[in-house]
């Protein structure tokens, strides 16, 4: 999972690849799947932004963060909790 | 490893799903118990703004007591302000001092203005113009439109710095930009 993870970040990042959040969607997902917290972080961030060919999904970013919110990290929480304060909101 | 993409923008009006702050309470809490001052911050602010619990300015305070103790500077810069206006707590200028200063020396904006102001006319402390120049000038260079105001006033008229017609119109100019014209 963390080479799952590796090639989401590089997708998002565009570390030798063409920049695209759909491919780090996917990847992270996978990941997330796996139950790597920062992959789930990173794409419930990617949900409740928005991104390139990645729509606003308010359900989807709560659900990622509440998985890596449910394994303890706090920064995860604390985002959940940010999530459900603004929800209805685009960033 | 690299680190997380972390996007928590301010947000704008957008579609309306309703915010569910007992939801947010609940996490917040727990990330609270980790010692998270961003969640401690956000706990104060739903005490002193009343969303989702009853207004509660002494719990407001002591949320953000916790956060601004490990170093929070939006905490420290409400805590200031607490202790300026006698909110949660006893009125107490040399507090309100003391956090503004922890928040400003931090860069936080509203804590350089506040403290601007403190230092212009904080009822218990003696004006001191160079410390009111030096705040406002840290908040005008990070886009504060008041302390732009403020500080081209200072400048027009050499309050604790050399009268520079120059950096007036300067600071005047900035200020109208973001509106707040010159009065």
């Amino acid at each position: 999972m963390h080479a799952q993870y590796d090639l989401a970040l590089a997708y998002a990042d565009s570390l030798g690849v063409e920049q695209s959040d759909a491919q780090a969607a996917l990847w992270y997902e996978r990941a997330a799947k796996n139950g790597h917290i920062d992959a789930q972080f990173n794409l419930a961030t990617l949900y409740r932004t928005g991104g390139n060919g990645v729509p606003q999904d308010w359900g989807k970013a709560i659900q990622w963060f509440q998985a890596a919110a449910e394994q303890g990290d706090a920064g995860a929480q604390y985002s959940l909790g940010l999530t459900y304060e603004r929800q209805g909101y685009t960033a | 490893m690299l680190a997380r993409n972390i996007v928590l923008a301010l947000p704008t009006r957008g579609k309306g799903i309703p915010p569910d702050y007992d939801k947010a309470l609940i996490w917040h809490q727990k990330a609270a118990e980790q010692g998270y001052a961003e969640s401690e911050n956000e706990i104060g602010l739903m005490f002193e703004k009343g969303r989702g619990v009853a207004q509660d300015d002494i719990a407001a305070f002591a949320w953000f007591e916790k956060a601004a103790e490990q170093g929070y500077p939006a905490a420290q810069y409400r805590l200031g302000a607490m202790y300026q206006m006698g909110e949660g707590t006893d009125q107490d200028y040399d507090k309100a001092l003391t956090w503004q200063h922890a928040a400003a020396e931090r860069g936080f904006m509203n804590a350089q203005y506040s403290l601007g102001v403190l230092y212009l006319h904080g009822d218990l402390i003696e004006p001191d113009y160079p410390q009111v120049a030096y705040w406002f000038e840290a908040a005008a260079q990070q886009g504060d439109g008041e302390a732009q105001r403020y500080l081209g006033y200072m400048y027009e008229h050499g309050y604790g710095v050399d009268q520079d017609s120059d950096l007036a119109r300067f600071w005047y100019e900035k200020a109208a930009e973001q509106g707040f014209p010159q009065e």
